[in-house]
């Protein structure tokens, strides 16, 4: 009955759902980018057969993203302003605003999955066409060359970041429960890691012909390794939030972050990992890998939608 | 106002808003000055930031509380309680103006032996009728001496009339000791209201209560002036005129009239009620306040007329030149000494013509046909159901507004209707609508609160075939005249000889509707010489020998040459802005200025100088135009057989009154005096007169489910008022059709103290019923701690308020407030009682539909 | 966007605020703005507009200060609208460079440009943006700057009735407001105190004289620009992409396979 004013009298930027699909996808891109360029770089000298096909995951995902991206905007002819303003005629970049660095990343990004994808079809073979071999022979230098492992690096890197902008992007802002830890970055991150690892698992399990078993079973130690990893980031971040915890822990978002992205997206997925003999090893494999990217959507919806829904 | 007339001769506000500026004590009571009138309040808050204090008294913390230096609780319908317990406190303390009062006013004068006060009579005054319940004044007239007539002849019908009438002079005793002086008979009137008292009838706090009286004092000195500041909180009572009275009794007392910074602003509600009670849009009087004919007394020609109404000595002496010029802008030529000028082709009162006897009428089938033209008597009138049915009962109804209001929609759009309590097929009503122009789409003018016309500029051309109400009323006009002029029946003698051709549309560039020529009708308003044709230039020069023809003499001088508007005028300056706009009379800003001098014509002060006399030039000077006989020196002597304002010293400040003092006691249609008394819904008995707890002389309505709760009605225990809100204006018409306005306040809610929604169980935004013996309507709750509870003694009262601005059309739609409050009617006036009855309240919704 | 030639501004003065709401309806009628979607009864005192949005560029904030026993009993009036800060977050966080500084030094949309991203509306601390349900591009009070280009007042400035709201260059403005408090302060108003002098902010070109607490009317009493929590998020992703991608090399490195691992042969199975 005292009529006051809450002092965080905020308004809600209103982000549509695009943009937990949005953060799904570019995960899924970048972390198959990561698994692939990192591991092949740096993965030691194993059997990789295969692991180039994260190529095709990452360059499939990469203009998904865009699209969710464009389908965001209210005015969606206007996509093109990020990069260029008409206006003033000049190329659009604003170091200030994560949204516009965003841009650029992906991008960026989607160059090098495309030079990717060239190198993966490349090594399959399956396109004979003259002047492609020459892109082929283009991207293979720089996957498999003198400067593949700085190429490769730096194109981590990008995918790094495009998987954690949209985390520094809601840290950027005054929604007290996105800007309140750092943390959020981190969980896109850890998170991206193991949604890529998991799809990359299930492109190889599906793919018919080559399954490298050694491969899979080296990309579920990273996955395992990030599971743990994730946990720990998610319990940090709503210790974290501290009073603000309530906009990820209550109501659907307590029983969608717990329940689907924890205990169901993460949990059982480390136990199938660690005691595969439960369901069997690849029925584990793909119900783990399955479960991770549904905790991984749910755990997007609920850190992005959550503080939202509070004004 | 008859408050303000019958005090200090003129109905309208003794001071203008800019004026407020220059108060050092400023009295916001019964008015929510800062919601309904924000542009004004303007003034109160540069008051206040030179330090002023401005005390709110109201039964609810308002947004003009919000901005107050003290806010002052105080139940609904207490009013002359408070003022009469402050009147008290004056005397009692010695805290009155004493030059003032014995110079100024009549408090020295002696009233007749056969004088009773409401003391002596337990709650009524002598010359009471039970009967018809109505008041015989001739007990409360002065005593008086010889009267000395005039030797010569009279000259004039003027002069003829007030020789007849000529009395003698009021017996006084300037030590206001005599027991029968007004002085010792108010002194006695209000010896009981003291602040104990005032607390146990108000609900106000002891504390509270004294604070007002000693920020009065303090600021009521020949060094410091009070104002105070009403509207409808004051008269929308039984006894309405006498809570005005009360205020201007108390501002006699402590010498405020008339001086800067000091007086009663009456704030007007809308933009030109000021002009439409000038010009008038009354039954009972003629433009400039003249009284209209009536059958019930002796008017059967001009000159009986003219002996009723005019009075010898003072301003009013000139009665007959007004009346003669009205007649002669009417009717022109046709208008000649042998034919009374026209006099008795106006129609004559045959009894009380106001809205509820208006509806009252046409509910029993005397009013046949009716024109509503800015008005929503469906939700805005008292008893909004009672209306609706009267208004089924009319063989005709013509409404003009700008959106398609109730009043136009009642037969199939009303709440009885949409029940079937009321079938459409059972109206027989034929209703007309006609869409009007609003006010940027016409030019005219408006008159202010501070009695200032000023022009407007139309801003854009009305839509389709909408017309503004001069176009309208114009057009009308034509086509009576037209239809009535082969007529030879005397009965339309005046429509025939109406003066109408002049007020010929002239083109209006850039605009493709033109309106009817302002100017001719302003130069007619103004008043000119018969044959020459020219204006006067003030009402001065107004005869009653038809030479001159006026249509509205306070107005006379706004135009005194030729195309020379000076409501048109637009030069401001740091004070009195003379040249900005026109305020009658003779563009005097603040009234009876001549009191803001001593009677030897020096400023009381240097810091309240104002008009003062200029010895040098032998005239009066200052920063107004003197309301006063410019070059009448102040010790002049009054001629013991003058008329008029000869009959007049010097020193008599208020001119339109016979004897030029202000009247403290003045006979009005309930008594001399204001004395407290309770609404006629009230949750208590009358504390001070057992006897008679309600105004004795009140009007009652005997028309259907018009039932009043009396007094301490279990079933209707809580006090309600209604008011506006800065958002809304009166029944809404003009705003709930206005998106942007709509959304502000979007649906009718009850405000209600957290102590009365506990134990109702109400929280804000909860549905609540609210119930009278009249009507049932649903309001959302806001609960809030700006209403409060009052004590009385032991007894604890709740209060609710709720705005009136609901109907069931428009943008935003809800239950309609007035259905709740009964018909009743101020002696004097006839106002209704909305600002305090008494209903229930309880959680919940009404059935849908169920009335 | 242009060159800066006078720097404009308002100064709202609640101590002089009736709550009439004038100005609410003057910026909407001058801006063409619809009526608000969701209207309704709130129930919050006088206050039915809620808050600011695309539709209301101006809202009236009514604080009922009552205490239990009404001893103390204020009502507190506060017109709120886009303060065109200095250090203007949303303008900061713009990824088109859709919100420009004018040449009155204002803070204005370009609604030719504007993505409707939304993302401005989270860089303001004080929730004054919001995107606009008839435009689709982010709304807020322009401060009239159609009215100024043309030598005009913004509308609600000229429609105030008690010059709460008063236009002009913030540095003149500035000076009347330090008079002002000093003026209430010496008058008993202990509490009256400038918000939006350059301690905000770098200065918000729309500033106020409150009579108490900026909390007691909903404003931050530091608010911050979101770039403040920038850095952060970009050491947080460095440091967790170095881990994630480390912890990674060592888990797809391992030598030691695990049982199960060395079992499971029946993976095609």
């Amino acid at each position: 009955m005292p009529y006051e004013y809450e002092i965080t009298q905020l308004q809600s930027p209103d982000f549509p759902w695009q943009i937990v699909a949005y953060v799904f996808a570019n995960g899924i891109a970048a972390g198959a980018f990561i698994i692939a360029a990192l591991m092949a770089a740096f993965g030691g000298n194993f059997v990789k057969a295969g692991l180039h096909r994260a190529y095709y995951i990452s360059f499939i995902a990469s203009p998904i993203c865009g699209l969710l991206l464009i389908g965001k905007l209210q005015i969606k002819s206007r996509f093109i302003n990020v990069l260029w303003n008409s206006r003033d005629g000049v190329i659009m970049f604003n170091p200030n605003s994560p949204m516009s660095i965003g841009g650029w990343v992906l991008s960026v990004f989607a160059v090098f999955a495309t030079i990717g994808v060239i190198y993966a079809i490349g090594k399959d073979g399956w396109i004979q066409w003259k002047w492609f071999g020459k892109l082929v022979t283009m991207a293979r230098f720089l996957h498999e060359g003198v400067i593949s492992k700085g190429y490769l690096l730096l194109g981590s890197v990008v995918a790094g970041w495009f998987a954690s902008y949209i985390g520094i992007l809601v840290t950027t802002t005054h929604l007290p429960p996105w800007n309140a830890t750092p943390l959020i970055p981190v969980l896109w991150i850890v998170s991206a890691m193991a949604l890529g690892a998991s799809t990359v698992i299930l492109l190889l399990l599906l793919s018919k012909n080559n399954q490298n078993l050694d491969l899979i079973n080296r990309i579920n130690r990273i996955v395992g390794s990030m599971v743990v990893l994730n946990i720990i980031v998610i319990v940090a971040f709503v210790i974290g939030l501290g009073q603000w915890s309530y906009a990820v822990n209550s109501g659907h978002y307590g029983i969608l972050l717990w329940g689907v992205a924890v205990v169901l997206g993460l949990l059982v997925p480390l136990i199938l990992i660690m005691k595969p003999a439960i369901l069997g090893r690849r029925k584990s494999l793909i119900t783990s890998s399955v479960l991770i990217l549904l905790g991984g959507l749910a755990l997007r919806y609920v850190v992005l939608m959550g503080p939202q829904a509070m004004w | 106002m008859p408050g303000l007339g019958a005090t200090n001769g003129r109905g309208g506000a003794t001071t203008t808003t800019r004026e407020m500026a220059e108060s050092d004590c400023i009295v916001i009571m019964g008015s929510n000055f800062a919601e309904n009138h924000p542009v004004g309040f303007r003034f109160v808050l540069q008051a206040k930031n030179k330090g002023a204090r401005v005390i709110h008294i109201d039964p609810r913390f308002t947004r003009t509380s919000a901005m107050a230096t003290d806010y002052i609780p105080m139940r609904s319908g207490t009013d002359i309680a408070f003022l009469g317990g402050l009147i008290r406190y004056m005397i009692e303390n010695n805290k009155y103006f004493k030059e003032y009062v014995v110079q100024y006013t009549n408090a020295p004068f002696i009233i007749k032996e056969e004088f009773a006060d409401t003391e002596d009579l337990d709650g009524i005054f002598s010359g009471f009728d039970e009967q018809t319940r109505t008041y015989d004044p001739s007990s409360w007239e002065y005593e008086r001496e010889e009267p000395i007539k005039p030797d010569n002849e009279p000259t004039t019908l003027t002069e003829k009339i007030a020789y007849e009438k000529l009395l003698g002079r009021p017996k006084r005793d300037d030590t206001l000791s005599h027991p029968r002086c007004v002085f010792q008979i108010i002194k006695k009137h209000y010896s009981r209201y003291t602040p104990e008292m005032v607390s146990e009838i108000t609900g106000t706090p002891v504390e509270d209560f004294l604070k007002v009286a000693e920020a009065l004092a303090e600021n009521s000195t020949p060094e410091r002036t009070s104002t105070f500041v009403y509207a409808m909180g004051w008269t929308q009572h039984t006894y309405g005129v006498q809570c005005i009275r009360a205020g201007a009794i108390l501002q006699g007392l402590l010498g405020n009239m008339g001086r800067r910074g000091g007086g009663i602003l009456a704030l007007r509600g809308h933009a030109n009620v000021q002009g439409a009670t000038d010009h008038p849009t009354l039954y009972h009087i003629l433009p400039g306040y003249l009284d209209m004919p009536s059958a019930e007394k002796n008017h059967d020609t001009l000159e009986d007329y003219l002996k009723d109404v005019t009075t010898p000595t003072g301003w009013w002496v000139n009665y007959p030149k007004y009346m003669v010029s009205l007649l002669k802008a009417w009717f022109g030529d046709a208008a000649t000494p042998e034919n009374d000028f026209g006099y008795n082709y106006l129609p004559k009162n045959l009894g009380n013509h106001s809205h509820y006897s208006i509806f009252r009428d046409a509910y029993a089938g005397i009013v046949k046909g009716m024109m509503v033209v800015g008005q929503n008597p469906a939700v805005g009138g008292q008893n909004a159901t009672f209306h609706r049915k009267a208004l089924a009962n009319l063989d005709w109804l013509v409404v003009r507004d700008p959106f398609l209001i109730e009043t136009a929609t009642f037969w199939y759009d009303a709440p009885e209707v949409k029940s079937g309590q009321v079938k459409t097929e059972d109206i027989k009503t034929e209703v007309f609508y006609l869409p009007s122009a609003v006010f940027a789409e016409t030019g005219g003018s408006f008159t202010n609160t501070s009695r200032m016309m000023q022009m407007k500029e139309k801003a854009a051309d009305p839509p389709g075939d909408c017309r503004s109400d001069l176009s309208f009323t114009y057009e009308l006009g034509k086509r009576l005249k037209e239809l009535y002029k082969d007529s030879t029946l005397k009965r339309d003698w005046a429509i025939k000889n109406l003066t109408w051709d002049h007020y010929e549309p002239v083109p209006q560039e850039p605009f493709k509707i033109h309106e009817p020529n302002e100017e001719a009708l302003i130069k007619e308003i103004n008043g000119y010489d018969t044959k020459t044709g020219k204006p006067v230039a003030g009402f001065a020069e107004l005869k009653d020998d038809g030479s001159t023809a006026c249509g509205n003499w306070i107005y006379s001088g706004v135009m005194p040459e030729e195309g020379k508007n000076l409501a048109a005028n637009r030069e401001g300056d740091d004070y009195t802005y003379l040249n900005w706009g026109f305020a009658w009379p003779a563009n005097r800003r603040l009234l009876y200025n001549r009191a803001s001098a001593r009677p030897d014509g020096k400023p009381w002060s240097e810091r309240k100088k104002y008009v003062w006399w200029d010895e040098k030039e032998g005239k009066w000077t200052g920063y107004d135009i003197p309301d006063f006989a410019v070059n009448k020196a102040p010790d002049t002597k009054p001629k013991m057989d003058g008329i008029g304002l000869d009959a007049h010293s010097g020193a008599d400040p208020f001119i339109m009154l016979p004897d030029g003092v202000m009247q403290l006691f003045a006979p009005l249609a309930d008594g001399p005096l204001p004395t407290h008394y309770e609404p006629v819904d009230t949750p208590v008995e009358n504390k001070l007169y057992s006897k008679q707890p309600h105004n004795p002389a009140t009007l009652y309505y005997d028309v259907p489910d018009n039932e009043l709760h009396g007094i301490a009605n279990s079933d209707y225990p809580y006090v309600i008022t209604t008011y506006r809100v800065t958002e809304h204006h009166l029944s809404g018409a003009m705003t709930r059709w206005l998106p942007w306005l709509a959304e502000l306040m979007p649906e009718l809610f009850l405000e209600i103290s957290p102590e009365l929604a506990q134990k109702l169980d109400l929280e804000s935004g909860d549905y609540a019923v609210i119930e009278t013996s009249r009507g049932q309507i649903e309001a959302r709750a806001l609960v809030t701690r700006r209403m409060r509870p009052f004590k009385l003694g032991d007894q604890f009262i709740h209060q609710v308020g709720m705005p009136i601005h609901w109907g069931y059309a428009g943008v935003v739609k809800g239950s309609v407030p007035n259905e709740l409050s009964a018909i009743v009617g101020d002696p004097n006036v006839t106002i209704h009682e909305s600002k305090a009855f008494t209903c229930n309240v309880r959680k919940g919704r009404i059935k849908q539909g169920v009335v | 966007m242009a060159q800066l030639e006078s720097k404009k501004g308002m100064f709202v003065d609640t101590s002089v605020c009736t709550g009439c709401k004038a100005c609410e309806t003057a910026c909407k009628e001058w801006n063409e703005l619809p009526m608000n979607p969701d209207f309704g009864f709130t129930g919050n005192s006088y206050d039915n507009t809620g808050r600011l949005s695309g539709e209301n560029w101006r809202h009236v904030k009514f604080v009922e200060d009552f205490s239990e026993d009404r001893s103390e009993q204020r009502w507190m009036f506060l017109s709120d609208s886009c303060k065109h800060c200095q250090l203007a977050g949303c303008m900061e966080v713009c990824p088109v460079n859709a919100i420009v500084r004018t040449e009155f030094d204002t803070v204005y949309i370009d609604h030719e440009t504007c993505i409707g991203c939304g993302y401005c509306i989270t860089g303001c601390p004080f929730g004054v943006i919001d995107i606009g349900k008839l435009t689709g591009t982010a709304n807020k009070c322009t401060l009239c700057y159609d009215r100024l280009q043309v030598g005009q007042q913004p509308a609600c400035a000229q429609t105030c009735p008690t010059d709460s709201i008063q236009f002009g260059d913030v540095d003149e403005l500035m000076l009347k407001a330090k008079d002002r408090e000093k003026f209430l302060r010496d008058n008993g108003d202990s509490k009256a105190q400038i918000y939006g002098d350059s301690d905000i902010l770098g200065g918000l070109n729309v500033f106020y004289l409150l009579q108490d607490e900026p909390e007691k009317y909903g404003l931050p009493s530091n608010p911050q620009l979101p770039q403040k929590n920038m850095v952060g998020g970009y050491w947080s992703s460095i440091l967790s992409f170095v881990a994630a991608g480390f912890i990674s090399l060592l888990s797809f490195r391992s030598r030691r396979l695990s049982k199960d691992e060395q079992e499971s042969s029946d993976i095609s199975v």
